[in-house]
């Protein structure tokens, strides 16, 4: 047996729990080894000290002040109620916590803030949007008239649309000089095109499908809306184009996308009369 | 806790429930000493030892309904004595009250140098005052196992049952409790 071995034999040997070959092989130790001797005796002395600790009387006012308090108590709330008792068990919990504690969950909460407002967590969660909400607003979608003919739309959650906004960059292709992104538009103010204050997109049309598919249909829709002399386009990088055109061309914008395999957001954009009274109305497109 | 006291406690407790005030007197009476000593040791002042023991004692009161079996009230008690205790600890830990008080601590009134022979000029109540130092400045868990072992004298059984650790835990946490004890106060030894 060697030292390192020996502490923790200390309480069984105490409780003479060791077996016999142990515990002969802990007396031969002790005998042999001169500082294993000091250590076991220093133990047994903590033990001496620990029975010899004298118990301290309780003071003689505990018991009256024990039972005042519980006489006053009852006085007080005879038969308390759920609410109270629901009350008193939150008085009594201490719910103060240490500054890093505290520090640690401030962080965490405002790092989950960025990035679900950064739509880097996608919100709602998949699955989040039961089948039957999911069945309605796909009912309600493909019931607009207008689009006969097309192959039916699943809308994409309006949330969806707060991850379309500007960045600093600004790409050569971009004509109008401003760049989108996926950040929220509340993080700065932007021009999404000259003359323009900040504004978000009104609608949202995402591209669906396999990759390949999804970039020829946005090149050619591209092509179809940069032909449009009262349309103004912005490209500012390959996965995003922004559309602003007059709310009386929407439905040649939807027919544009006949055929094509993109959803919209929000419903209400199949509508003959979205964005009547506005001068123009925003469109982001982008990939899935 | 002795059989006799377990099963007086048990009467009271019984009596209680039939509407017997006066059972409940007798019942503080009964435990009083070794809870307020409980609280004395865990938190090393004797104001909030006192102040703790009217908590337990006034929550004993409240809860007693939450007891199912009156023979297993001592097992009951130190599980919510030690309850009050850890969250009274923590309070007070976190608001700085057990600084400036370590052994080791130049400050402190019970501060000792190498060498300096504590027999010689202290009194065996320094000696349990240093003592009780020592076991309060423990880990909680370590603390709790020496409380309940070495000065409330439990078994290992009622331990497990109070802790909700398995026997074998017991006896190796308690040993580590020990040593930690031991290194401790190997001045004063």
């Amino acid at each position: 047996m060697d030292c390192s071995r020996l502490p923790s034999l200390y309480t069984a040997r105490l409780d003479q729990e060791l077996t016999a070959a142990e515990q002969a092989a802990f007396d031969g130790h002790l005998a042999a080894c001169p500082d294993c001797r000091r250590q076991w005796r220093l133990f047994q002395n903590t033990m001496d000290r620990l029975q010899a600790l004298e118990p301290q009387p309780a003071p003689g006012d505990l018991l009256p002040g024990i039972l005042a308090a519980v006489d006053q108590q009852q006085r007080q709330n005879p038969a308390l109620s759920l609410p109270a008792r629901l009350l008193n068990w939150w008085r009594r919990q201490d719910f103060s916590v240490s500054v890093p504690t505290a520090a640690a969950t401030v962080a965490t909460a405002m790092i989950l803030a960025v990035l679900v407002k950064n739509s880097m967590i996608p919100w709602p969660l998949p699955g989040m949007l039961d089948d039957e909400a999911a069945t309605e607003i796909s009912r309600s979608a493909a019931s607009v008239e207008g689009l006969a003919g097309e192959r039916p739309r699943l809308p994409v959650p309006d949330t969806t649309l707060a991850t379309t906004s500007r960045r600093s960059y600004y790409p050569q292709d971009y004509p109008h000089g401003s760049a989108y992104d996926t950040v929220p538009t509340h993080r700065s103010p932007f021009k999404a095109f000259p003359g323009s204050g900040p504004r978000r997109p009104d609608i949202l049309v995402v591209f669906q499908g396999d990759q390949a598919g999804q970039i020829n249909e946005l090149e050619q829709l591209f092509k179809e809306c940069s032909s449009q002399s009262s349309w103004r386009v912005g490209y500012p990088h390959q996965g995003m184009m922004l559309l602003d055109l007059p709310p009386c061309e929407l439905s040649h914008f939807r027919e544009l996308l006949a055929g094509k395999s993109a959803a919209i957001a929000p419903p209400e954009a199949l509508s003959p009369d979205f964005g009547r009274g506005r001068e123009t109305v925003r469109v982001a497109i982008r990939f899935q | 806790m002795p059989q006799l006291e377990e099963n007086e406690s048990a009467e009271l407790v019984r009596a209680l429930r039939k509407g017997d005030n006066r059972a409940f007197a007798d019942l503080v009476r009964l435990h009083q000493g070794r809870i307020y000593n409980l609280a004395l040791n865990y938190v090393k002042d004797e104001e909030e030892a006192k102040d703790l023991t009217q908590d337990i004692f006034i929550t004993v009161h409240r809860s007693l309904a939450s007891l199912r079996d009156e023979a297993k009230f001592g097992a009951w008690l130190y599980q919510l004595a030690l309850n009050h205790c850890r969250n009274r600890y923590k309070r007070l830990q976190r608001r700085g009250f057990f600084r400036s008080s370590s052994l080791d601590d130049p400050d402190s009134p019970l501060h000792l140098t190498d060498g300096e022979s504590p027999e010689g000029v202290m009194t065996q109540r320094d000696q349990d005052r240093l003592v009780r130092q020592a076991i309060a400045e423990l880990a909680p868990a370590e603390k709790e196992i020496i409380l309940l072992r070495d000065i409330e004298g439990l078994s290992y059984d009622e331990i497990g049952d109070i802790l909700a650790i398995p026997l074998g835990t017991v006896k190796s946490k308690l040993n580590r409790a020990r040593l930690a004890l031991k290194g401790r106060l190997e001045k004063i030894l």
